[in-house]
């Protein structure tokens, strides 16, 4: 975006339009991000909307070291990661009732789902089946494969991010992909009632 | 076919499908699944996964509407504004990327406190001692001294750097009148009586010959040996230590006492002065006066009267003249004390001198390297002992320091989390 930087100029002096057309720039990215993390429309509204607040409060911190949007996504990251974080200890994570209550009563279009139309409904129904997946993660493990999968962070980077090392950002990795394959097949085994079939 | 390395294998499937291994391992994990169909399989799934979430990820779910504005909306309700200022951020930015600053800060704070506290005695200790140890040799060398010249140790101690740089002497006609200021700036014009004093503290080889010197040198400057006195000591009783008293003329004073300075090695030295000009001036006055009542008794004398009153006279007369004599002759000590300086001197005989080269130093050579090398350990062990009395006393510093270290590390970490 060509003029990106002049909005970041004008955002740092206090030209809350310029902001607001940042906001607008990134809300859907951000908010998906948020919805990864949180499964969950209501909470990922409310979590992008304090990522967007503490880019506000911060964006005069930003230097141009990165890019725009890896400080967004570092934000919204770390964000995410403290929601998690409070979920794992107030161990309410129960989303089976909780979030596709909330998806039924609120559910958003999504976009650039350019595969969409070509695929067939069985790929479809498997990718709708592995999001569930992801949402029933323990949220350890759910935090590295986002970050692995979704935000398409090295090890390194994880390492870095989560605080740990990069033998625990694999063997995490490792053992996340096992669990989310195992609730996955569980999932196709319950909805399609046949032998899980991936290829 | 059943592999022992699988369960190793499962393991590296995950970094070998994210392209995270290292080639050693990426080639043992591709030669063992082409052989392995388990793994192949446990590989074609997770690969297919990672197919299918790379879908998810080409997703973007729509923000809900109207998030921008409820963003703006909240910001303004809760008068959210942007935080810092660019330098000072920066500032801060450094201040707590790099923890070691604040580490080196605290440092520098501890040395600065603490260092003196701990240090300072261990070199005063040594200072002290060197003191103590003086102070001591001044004390011995006055046991033998006169009253007078115990009055002077308080001065003395104060002045035993004389030993190393000469005293300024004083100017014979120009001294100062400690204690008699008014009187002798404004009543007594004429010239100053003072009393002056030496004490000289000397090591030398040869005493009976150095006694020779100094008798010969206080002749030769017009004064005498008022008295000496010696006597022997040491383990053989083949060294010999005494005292002189020698009495010089005033105006030749500081050449003795240069003279005195280079006989041997100096352990003490002193000058000390004693305005006696008041005293001087009151003795004169009251012979004067007492020589009006003289003549006056004479002239009663000289009249005819009564054979009663002429005894009384008479024994008024007797009593005057002997008291003018009497401070006639004190007026003459004075004079005596004034015209000519006492010094003492006390002398101690030794095998060598320090600053000397010993004739007999090349004996028992054997013992002395003996000696200093003990001496030397002595003082490296003494050293590690105090070395490490310091850094043990140190450690609950070093304590407070990690804590304070580990504080703002983490007052880091959340710093960086939090954006």
């Amino acid at each position: 975006m060509q003029n990106e930087e002049k909005l970041i100029h004008d955002a740092k002096k206090g030209d809350n339009a310029a902001f607001e057309a940042i906001v607008k720039e990134y809300q859907n990215k951000i908010y998906t991000l948020c919805y990864r993390y949180t499964g969950n429309y209501e909470d990922a509204r409310d979590l992008a909307q304090e990522v967007f607040i503490k880019v506000y409060r911060n964006i005069k911190k930003f230097e141009g070291h990165s890019s725009f949007s890896t400080w967004i996504y570092q934000v919204a990251g770390n964000t995410c990661k403290d929601y998690l974080r409070k979920i794992k200890n107030k161990s309410e994570f129960s989303l089976d009732e909780e979030v596709f209550n909330n998806e039924e009563s609120f559910t958003p279009q999504v976009l650039k789902d350019e595969n969409t139309p070509d695929l067939q409904y069985e790929e479809k129904e498997r990718i709708s089946l592995l999001k569930e997946a992801v949402n029933k993660l323990n949220p350890e493990y759910k935090m590295v494969i986002i970050m692995r999968e979704f935000q398409d962070l090295s090890y390194e980077e994880i390492a870095r991010e989560t605080n740990t090392s990069i033998g625990t950002v694999k063997s995490r990795l490792s053992r996340g992909r096992n669990m989310l394959k195992g609730i996955f097949l569980q999932g196709m085994e319950g909805s399609l009632n046949e032998k899980p079939q991936l290829q | 076919m059943k592999n022992h390395n699988c369960s190793e294998i499962l393991e590296l499937l995950s970094p070998y499908i994210d392209k995270e291994l290292g080639i050693d391992e990426e080639k043992a994990v591709a030669h063992h699944i082409e052989s392995c169909s388990e793994c192949q399989k446990e590989y074609t799934e997770l690969l297919e996964l990672k197919k299918l979430m790379e879908e998810i990820s080409k997703e973007e779910i729509q923000a809900p509407e109207g998030f921008a504005e409820s963003v703006m909306n909240k910001i303004e309700e809760e008068k959210i504004q942007p935080e810092g200022n660019g330098k000072i951020y920066s500032f801060m930015d450094n201040f707590f990327k790099k923890p070691w600053i604040p580490a080196v800060i605290a440092a520098m704070l501890l040395v600065a406190i603490y260092i003196p506290d701990q240090l300072g005695p261990l070199m005063y200790r040594g200072e002290e001692a060197k003191e103590d140890s003086m102070n001591n040799e001044v004390m011995l060398t006055f046991t033998a001294e006169d009253a007078k010249a115990k009055e002077g140790l308080a001065r003395t101690s104060g002045m035993i750097d004389s030993a190393a740089t000469p005293a300024p002497q004083l100017a014979p006609d120009f001294a100062p009148s400690p204690g008699s200021g008014e009187f002798a700036d404004n009543v007594v014009p004429e010239e100053r009586k003072i009393i002056r004093n030496g004490y000289v503290s000397a090591d030398i080889t040869d005493y009976d010959k150095t006694e020779k010197d100094i008798t010969a040198k206080t002749q030769e400057l017009g004064g005498y040996i008022a008295g000496s006195n010696s006597y022997y000591y040491g383990e053989n009783q083949d060294l010999q230590a005494g005292s002189m008293e020698i009495r010089i003329p005033e105006h030749r004073f500081d050449e003795m006492m240069s003279f005195l300075e280079s006989a041997g090695k100096i352990n003490s030295k002193n000058t000390s002065t004693n305005d006696v000009t008041e005293q001087f001036f009151d003795i004169n006055t009251r012979v004067n006066n007492l020589r009006i009542k003289e003549e006056r008794l004479l002239e009663i004398l000289s009249k005819q009267g009564e054979l009663k009153d002429l005894l009384a006279v008479e024994q008024e007369l007797a009593d005057t003249r002997s008291e003018i004599e009497s401070l006639e002759g004190r007026l003459n000590f004075l004079s005596g004390q004034v015209a000519y300086s006492t010094i003492n001197i006390e002398l101690r005989e030794v095998k060598n001198l320090d600053d000397s080269i010993a004739k007999d130093s090349v004996s028992g050579i054997g013992s002395k390297i003996k000696e200093s090398v003990i001496k030397s350990i002595n003082k490296i062990l003494d050293l590690g002992v105090k070395g490490i009395i310091l850094i043990s006393s140190a450690l609950p510093f070093l304590l407070i320091l990690g804590v304070v270290y580990f504080v703002f590390r983490v007052i880091w970490n959340k710093k960086k989390r939090d954006l």
